[in-house]
């Protein structure tokens, strides 16, 4: 009897462990395409991207020399990278403070009252879907010197027009009004995601121990609640607005005198236009450096909502 | 209507009229001959409409069908090969046991952290050195990858009970059977929202269609907006708004019908970074 | 044995019969060029045309580059990344780089090997303005200079005579002031000193007896007397002539609707802004100021070889041949306002 019993139990062990056997290479067989594609496709080339950045390679050239931190050095003294990186930040600056700020402000407005609400859900997110070099266009006309929409209306409200573009003072604000607008509606949805997530009670609650005024409840409940979703919405506002270049293209390619100059397009004259591909590498580093930054503020900022919630 | 409503629906519907303004504007030039375009007279309709011209100059100008049919063919492409990629590796990341789970999974977070413009240059590379540039696979292979489907794909796995997995399995199922016969209709809503995500990055994509494509058939709709822009640069803007409203419709029509569906997955680019 | 003769013998037939088949698919000649919005209806024209008089070829174009720098940017990449065009048409001033790399490919060996080529009767400005280093590279496609376009019905109502336009920079200026002085939206006067390759500074350095580089090549030679006069001219513009610092596109929509007096720009956008302007109001131009012995510069592009190999090089001539050829150049001067080929202005080609 007990014989049997062992034997029965060694088989079902073997089965199992058969089992286990077959599960595993079913998983390597399963996860294989995307191993050898996030091998070959993503993390190779990134390490080529590290790694070139340490040549002085020129497309095309048919040798190269290992520079070290040659392509770092130069960039420490390129003033066009200095300006460019900080236009970046002073773009980021305007562009995620106002979208996230005038998003919220909509949020709350839609969530105050109920009439309207997929309406204006809509209007106000199509802009993220539009194709933006498409919407760019569009907006350029829109900020024409002296026939534009914008000049013609300001010339109507008394004050003088501009030359939006090509006045190195305003360009690059130009620039941040349409990422404002094209990001605007993105921040709102999210906020209104975290705005329907504070529970009613709490409202109830607060109500009871006397803060009923509109302006009290924002700063005792609502804020404090949507505290986690408004940091991370920051945080992703910021890693998009730093990777802007369509409008930088198509519209003013970097100019007037490099007031619009970015990151990204940078990196894509040097490695692209001017062929320096060891240097156009280094600027991606640095690129990767800063995005790298703020991703890892929003992975903390992601583990406090976990907790909050 | 109290005081309060009234002054929610002034405030949204002014700053409403704010985001329309771009679109309809665009309507607006698109309809209207030179003249009216250049004026400082403002005017959402035209005194006299040019709409036919327009649009037939901007589809005799530059090939718009050829960049919407290239949109979709390289969109469905791309999203295609990324389930087919991503959903057997998460299905296996999330339900079974192997060795390289960890580190896999591992690699995938670490895959998370790089933006899509830090391999470029390398891709170039790779891409000229094999003569593929100006072509589908130039358009569609770098983008096959995608470590945020993966992981998006194995969160909702996790959802899923296992004992529909065993049951599957007692049916004499193989792995493979079940991944696509099984776990593929589950994650139809994560897929829905992580395809919308994909289609729309991928359709107004600019930069890497700006450094692969060199002739005018092979372009996206990004690329041929600026390619129809550089045919009409400064002299005919009726046309140029005609030919931006025709590659801008799909995109914003597929939104109007479907909002809720888009809003949801767009909202993941939250998640990607 | 029959039935292996009877099948050897339809192998050999349908051989025969497809040869001919296969040896008629087109040869394809790669075409790129610039400027669309002056160029693309008029390359696709006489793209049309070739391929009707030769069936045996296949033009294509690639995307047109939006000017002569991003033009010989791309050529720059194409050669780099084994992509190369076989014909692409480059501004002037851009010859230099591909002639100093070795990329673009001499027309020397064609032309000598080709009977017809004296029979299209290419004047030998056209060709000059192509030669470097004793080596045929490009041939002259458009070639165009400066000019002083006027909107007539301003002038005449600032108190200009249509008849006597200013024949000096200070004629101009005041006709600007008092077209300026008419008020409201209209504008006196612009000239769009960013073209392409600082074509119209080089303009106003030639034109004052000046050049770019000495004779040598080896050192600076606008720093001198006539720099100093044209950057001096630049500046007047702006506080004697009303010019505002605006781009070309704007100064272009200025003019042809109709609110700004005069215009200085290329007579290369004669035939477009004609077109443009139809009857809004008269169209005049006038002559680009000039000190006595100085000259104007050409601006303008050539068609330039790149074909490596035998069986496209021959198409690609053929096609370049053709396009500045007699039937390209009528069809040019009727879509734009580039000279016919055999103009006789002297000038001398911009560096």
């Amino acid at each position: 009897m007990t014989t049997t019993a062992l034997t029965l139990a060694a088989e079902r062990g073997r089965r199992r462990s058969g089992q286990a056997r077959a599960e595993a290479i079913a998983a390597y067989l399963l996860s294989a395409p995307a191993m050898l594609c996030l091998l070959g496709i993503l993390l190779l080339p990134t390490l080529a991207t590290f790694v070139l950045s340490f040549t002085d390679w020129q497309f095309g050239a048919p040798t190269f020399r290992w520079i070290g931190l040659g392509n770092y050095t130069q960039l420490a003294t390129d003033r066009v990278f200095w300006r460019s990186l900080s236009n970046t930040v002073l773009y980021v600056a305007v562009v995620v403070p106002l979208s996230v700020g005038l998003g919220l402000g909509v949020a709350l407005l839609i969530e105050a009252g109920t009439s309207g609400r997929a309406f204006y859900r809509a209007a106000y997110f199509l802009p993220v879907t539009a194709t933006l070099i498409a919407m760019a266009t569009v907006w350029e006309i829109m900020l024409h010197p002296s026939v534009g929409l914008i000049n013609v209306l300001l010339d109507g409200l008394g004050l003088p027009k501009q030359n939006w573009l090509k006045n190195p003072d305003l360009a690059l604000f130009a620039l941040a009004g349409i990422g404002i607008w094209q990001a605007l509606g993105l921040n709102m949805v999210l906020l209104l995601a975290g705005l329907k997530a504070i529970p009613r009670d709490l409202y109830e609650a607060a109500a009871i121990d006397g803060a009923d005024g509109p302006w009290t409840r924002f700063v005792t409940v609502t804020l404090p609640m949507l505290g986690p979703a408004l940091s991370f919405v920051l945080i992703i506002s910021a890693i998009r607005s730093f990777q802007v270049f369509d409008t930088v293209a198509v519209l003013t390619e970097g100019g007037p005198n490099k007031a619009t100059e970015v990151l990204l397009y940078t990196m894509y004259q040097e490695g692209f236009s001017f062929f320096r591909a060891g240097y156009g590498a280094a600027i991606t580093v640095v690129f990767l450096a800063f995005v790298l930054l703020l991703t890892l503020i929003k992975a903390r900022v992601a583990e406090k909502r976990v907790h909050y919630s | 209507m109290s005081a309060f409503a009234a002054f929610r629906h002034v405030v949204l519907a002014a700053g409403a009229i704010v985001m329309l303004a771009p679109f309809i504007w665009l309507l607006s030039l698109a309809v209207k001959p030179a003249d009216e375009i250049f004026t400082t007279d403002l005017r959402l309709l035209p005194e006299r409409w040019d709409a036919v011209r327009n649009f037939t100059e901007a589809f005799a100008k530059v090939p718009l069908h050829r960049y919407l049919l290239n949109g979709v063919i390289v969109t469905a492409s791309i999203f295609t090969l990324q389930v087919l990629v991503a959903l057997p590796a998460a299905y296996a990341l999330a339900k079974l046991r192997f060795g390289m789970a960890r580190p896999l999974f591992a690699l995938v977070l670490l895959g998370l952290l790089i933006p899509a413009h830090v391999p470029a240059i390398p891709h170039y590379i790779m891409l000229s050195s094999a003569g593929l540039l100006n072509s589908y696979p130039a358009l569609i292979l770098p983008s096959v990858i995608s470590v945020f489907g993966i992981f998006w794909i194995r969160q909702f796995f996790r959802t899923v009970p296992d004992d529909l997995i065993h049951a599957a399995r007692l049916d004499g199922l193989s792995e493979f059977s079940i991944v696509w016969r099984i776990m593929l209709p589950a994650a139809m809503p994560a897929l829905t929202a992580f395809g919308i995500l994909s289609v729309v990055f991928h359709w107004n994509d600019y930069f890497w269609p700006l450094l692969v494509v060199t002739s005018p058939d092979m372009a996206m709709p990004a690329l041929g907006t600026v390619y129809l822009r550089n045919t009409e640069a400064g002299t005919d803007y009726g046309p140029l708004m005609a030919g931006t409203a025709v590659i801008t419709a799909p995109l914003v029509i597929a939104f109007l019908f479907a909002q809720r569906r888009f809003i949801e997955g767009m909202t993941l680019t939250g998640l990607k970074g | 044995m029959k039935r292996r003769t009877l099948l050897a013998g339809g192998a050999a037939a349908t051989t025969l019969a497809a040869a001919p088949l296969r040896a008629q698919s087109p040869t394809e000649i790669k075409v790129l060029y610039s400027i669309p919005d002056l160029f693309k209806t008029l390359h696709e024209q006489i793209a049309v045309e070739f391929m009707k008089a030769n069936p045996q070829y296949k033009v294509t174009f690639l995307a047109p580059q939006p000017g002569y720098e991003e033009v010989a940017q791309a050529t720059l990449r194409a050669a780099v990344t084994n992509t190369l065009p076989d014909v692409v048409y480059h501004g002037l001033n851009r010859q230099r780089v591909f002639y100093d790399r070795g990329l673009a490919q001499p027309l020397d060996p064609l032309i000598a090997a080709d009977p017809d080529f004296k029979s299209y009767g290419h004047a030998p400005g056209l060709l000059d303005i192509g030669r470097f280093g004793g080596k045929q590279l490009g041939i002259g496609f458009s070639v165009s200079t400066p000019i002083i376009y006027y909107n007539l019905d301003l002038v005449t109502k600032a108190g200009g005579d249509p008849a006597a336009l200013p024949a000096t920079w200070d004629g101009i200026f005041e006709l600007a002031r008092k077209v300026k002085a008419l008020g409201g939206a209209t504008q006196g006067f612009h000239f769009d000193w960013d073209i392409t390759g600082n074509w119209m500074w080089q303009a106003l350095v030639f034109s004052n007896r000046g050049t770019m580089l000495t004779a040598d090549e080896k050192k600076v030679a606008f720093d001198g007397p006539a720099g100093k006069t044209g950057i001096e001219t630049l500046g007047r513009m702006v506080t004697e002539g009303t010019m505002r610092d605006v781009g070309q596109n704007v100064s272009l929509q200025d003019f042809t609707a109709g609110t700004m007096g005069i215009w200085g720009h290329s007579t290369s956008r004669l035939g477009g802004v004609t077109k443009q302007i139809g009857d809004k109001f008269k169209l005049r131009t006038g002559p680009f100021p000039v000190q006595p012995d100085g000259r104007l510069p050409l601006g303008g592009n050539v068609a330039m070889l790149f074909a490596k190999d035998a069986a496209h090089q021959k198409a690609a001539w053929e096609y370049i041949k053709f396009a500045t050829g007699p039937v390209g150049a009528t069809m040019m001067v009727q879509a734009t306002g580039y000279f016919p080929r055999r103009w006789r202005r002297p000038t001398i080609p911009s560096c």
